[in-house]
């Protein structure tokens, strides 16, 4: 992973700056995390709030990346939840990443129990923060952007997926 | 600088509202509105809005000729340094250091409140002039600088109430004010823990980001004090600022963030 600069933080939060670069989930750079955290979970949601801007790009490109659309907050598309076809995340990103540019807080949710994916919306439709999900759901890993434009964050309320990663990453 | 820098010489040329920028306004430069005269001034603007729906000759100048956003663009710039030159001349006034907390209290308190008048005037008048429009964003944009770099002054934020507003969504209730092919949101709450967006201003298109303060940590421990900024915008075919964070005071001198 060159020319990224990786800082970890005293909450468990990893940041991955992309040096010079805004950042492109898309980009191969991201394959061999991304591939590690699917396979410690089983499935993989989209979760976005705060939409820049609205057209009918967006909806197309949500139905076909989508397997299952399970929340957009007031019919309005400021808060998202959809669950994303295996293939799109693994085999090519580029629905997933021009979704994440139409928001200002994209992030990909990835859930190791599938039993638990009604927790997951049943929590953000009650608080939409990552922090409410990751102390109320287990095995959850999640991969975010903030509103620096070059820096994935990543954040796992599993200490082993976390030390994994670390050690991907090669911190 | 100061137009009218000659009629007043007893005063710094570079001061904004007699270095009184809490109680005073002064929105186009050219005159000084003092405590009552200027929250006078302010409903004044109000009524103007709610009487603008029957004003014809304002609905024909709003004819799309002029382009709002680059209006607002402007307002923009007026705004901040403004709010910059009114802020630290304030600090570098003599005897201030007493009351500095009290009047950086009230200040912020006031501005928040502007700031709320200032969207519901801009969300009452559709039919506005375009460049009062941007005229009115400006003031908004203006007053969540001001509102900022008086918090930030005071040396604490109060998480409640700052970022908890309409939930957490903020002043524009997520959706944003748009002005032309722009978006202004302020003081909201960001997914990420704890922390917020004290005002952003982007074109509506992906990449889009402009302007950005926020509250909260950041990648790098270098720059990434509690406040910092983002800011990337072009002006004459040149660039201004990069996609990283930077220094909380960085966009009062984007000239100095010029990119090859």
């Amino acid at each position: 992973m060159s020319n990224l600069n990786i800082v970890y933080h005293n909450n468990g939060e990893v940041s991955i700056k992309d040096i010079g670069h805004k950042l492109d989930i898309n980009e191969s750079k991201w394959d061999a995390l991304i591939d590690l955290i699917f396979e410690k979970h089983s499935q993989v949601f989209f979760y976005g709030v705060r939409l820049d801007y609205f057209n009918d790009d967006l909806i197309e490109t949500i139905q076909y990346a989508s397997d299952d659309f399970l929340i957009n907050r007031n019919d309005n598309f400021q808060q998202i939840l959809f669950k994303v076809k295996e293939a799109n995340v693994r085999l090519s990103r580029g629905l997933i990443g021009k979704i994440w540019g139409y928001y200002e807080s994209p992030s990909l949710i990835f859930l190791k129990d599938k039993s638990n994916q009604d927790s997951v919306v049943s929590v953000l439709k009650v608080s939409r923060f990552y922090d409410s999900l990751l102390n109320s759901v287990n095995g959850i890993c999640m991969l975010y952007q903030s509103f620096e434009e070059d820096v994935l964050w990543i954040k796992s309320n599993d200490i082993n997926v976390e030390i994994e990663i670390l050690k991907k990453i090669g911190f | 600088m100061d137009p009218l820098a000659e009629k007043f010489y007893s005063v710094n040329p570079y001061n904004y509202t007699d270095n009184n920028p809490v109680n005073n306004i002064d929105p186009d430069g050219m005159e000084t509105y003092y405590g009552d005269e200027a929250r006078a001034y302010f409903t004044r603007l109000q009524s103007m809005a709610i009487n603008n729906e029957d004003d014809k000759k304002k609905k024909k100048r709003n004819s799309g000729k002029n382009d709002p956003g680059k209006s607002y663009i402007k307002g923009i710039i007026g705004g901040l340094d403004n709010t910059w030159q009114g802020i630290t001349g304030q600090f570098t006034l003599g005897g201030m250091a007493k009351g500095l907390a009290n009047t950086v209290t009230f200040g912020a308190i006031s501005s928040a409140d502007m700031l709320m008048n200032g969207y519901t005037l801009i969300n009452n008048i559709p039919n506005y002039d375009v460049d009062d429009y941007a005229y009115g964003a400006g003031f908004v944009t203006e007053k969540a600088a001001e509102y900022f770099v008086l918090k930030k002054a005071l040396g604490k934020v109060d998480n409640a109430l700052n970022f908890n507003l309409n939930e957490g969504w903020g002043v524009f209730e997520g959706k944003g004010l748009k002005v032309g092919n722009y978006k202004v949101d302020a003081l909201y709450r960001n997914p990420r823990s704890q922390g917020g967006t004290i005002l952003s201003i982007k074109q509506q298109k992906t990449g889009g980001n402009m302007l950005r303060w926020d509250f909260g940590n950041a990648h790098s421990p270098a720059t990434g004090k509690i406040y910092h900024s983002t800011f990337r915008f072009n002006v004459n075919g040149n660039t201004y600022g990069t996609t990283g964070q930077a220094p909380v005071g960085a966009p009062f001198i984007f000239w100095k963030y010029k990119q090859k």
